[in-house]
């Protein structure tokens, strides 16, 4: 094996360890934070169906239909076929 | 001359009636006049002696009427709404986002922001199908709080709109690191930021060309109740026109009148000393109720707003 390949293996390897200890932990973090912030906008937009009163109800109606398919596309990604819940989903 | 007139006051003052009869009058002036009734308990057609419903009507030359209703508004919408979503989303979700809209239908609220959307359709062709539009509104308290609905929601729908861009900010950057950097439009954030434009084009139009015209009968609940009404409507930035007191009592009754006419005094003096600024009309005590378009036109030429 020569020289350059060799250091090349050993970049490699160390762009590796580099990915699992900072970069990987780092692109969770963001993925939970942009996990969050969708939540939480449905939470705000299908209040109703937890009881809680919603004042923009009426303007947000149009947004109604694409939180749904959200929730959906979500469980079907989870491999859950169903929600469980009938009320919120299928 | 201001385009969009709101008549309000406590029930049973004669709002409707005076609304009619100024509609009339705007009419009978040239100008192409539309007079809405926003009250549940509408009135305006029996004013009129006709019948009317949410689409204007022609009433009289140069004169459209119609009864507006909240709950007939947010039924066509959620119609719309189902209508449009059976194209944009799979069809097994259909049954959950019926049910959605239903609760969102029974929402409280939904039902006054559905009425101003209505009246926000109507403000619109202001200028293109109307010359006039004068509002026949709901009791004071309603219509104070329809008239401020647009300041209540913006920031409601602003906070809506910043959390689905931040969501989405955070979501492109993820898409960046993994090399996807697929540029899509949100239907979504496109439909939050339509409305927050629409409300904020209704919120500007009633401050700048809309004036509200308090009416009350000169006795003491209805006073507090306009006074009330006065300062909540200029907190909310609305403009207020001349104040209309119905039923004054002319100088030359006599009797059991001549004393209610000593107690209406006060009340009038009350009424000048708060309201002389933007101006009080008096309406005399008529002796029978007025309906009908001819007898409307003829208490409308008294009515200098």
């Amino acid at each position: 094996m020569s020289l350059t390949s060799r250091l090349a293996a050993a970049w490699r390897r160390l762009e590796r360890g580099h990915d699992q200890l900072f970069v990987a932990r780092w692109r969770q973090g963001v993925r939970r934070e942009a996990r969050r912030q969708q939540d939480t906008l449905r939470a705000l937009v299908l209040l109703e169906s937890l009881g809680v009163d919603n004042p923009v109800a009426y303007e947000t109606l149009e947004a109604i239909p694409y939180l749904v398919a959200d929730v959906h596309a979500w469980h079907r990604r989870m491999g859950q076929e169903s929600f469980g819940d009938a009320g919120v989903c299928c | 001359m201001t385009a969009v007139r709101f008549l309000g006051g406590k029930g049973g003052v004669g709002k409707t009636t005076l609304a009619a009869a100024f509609a009339l009058r705007q009419a009978g002036e040239g100008h192409r006049t539309l007079v809405v009734s926003t009250d549940p308990a509408h009135s305006l057609g029996d004013a009129l002696r006709t019948s009317l419903s949410g689409e204007p009507r022609q009433v009289a030359p140069g004169l459209h009427a119609a009864e507006i209703s909240g709950e007939e508004q947010a039924r066509r919408r959620i119609a719309e709404v189902a209508e449009d979503a059976r194209h944009a989303v799979p069809a097994e979700i259909m049954p959950a986002v019926r049910r959605h809209l239903a609760r969102a239908a029974d929402s409280p609220g939904t039902v006054e922001s559905a009425l101003l959307d209505r009246l926000t359709e109507l403000v619109e062709q202001v200028g293109t199908r109307w010359d006039r539009l004068v509002v026949d509104s709901a009791p004071t308290g309603h219509m104070v709080r329809l008239l401020s609905l647009p300041t209540l929601l913006t920031p409601w729908i602003e906070g809506l709109a910043r959390q689905r861009e931040q969501a989405r900010g955070v979501d492109r950057l993820v898409a960046g690191m993994l090399g996807d950097r697929r540029e899509e439009s949100d239907p979504l954030l496109e439909r939050l930021h339509a409305r927050r434009a629409r409300l904020e084009r209704m919120r500007e139009r009633l401050r700048t060309d809309a004036l509200v015209h308090l009416v009350l009968v000169p006795e003491r609940l209805p006073l507090a109740e306009t006074l009330r009404a006065a300062d909540t409507l200029t907190e909310a930035g609305l403009r207020l026109g001349t104040v209309v007191v119905n039923r004054v009592v002319p100088g030359t009754e006599t009797g059991v009148l001549a004393s209610r006419r000593a107690e209406q005094q006060q009340i009038l003096a009350e009424v000048d000393a708060r309201f002389a600024h933007g101006g009080v009309l008096h309406v005399p005590l008529l002796p029978g109720l007025l309906t009908g378009v001819e007898e409307l036109a003829e208490l409308g030429g008294t009515l200098e707003l």
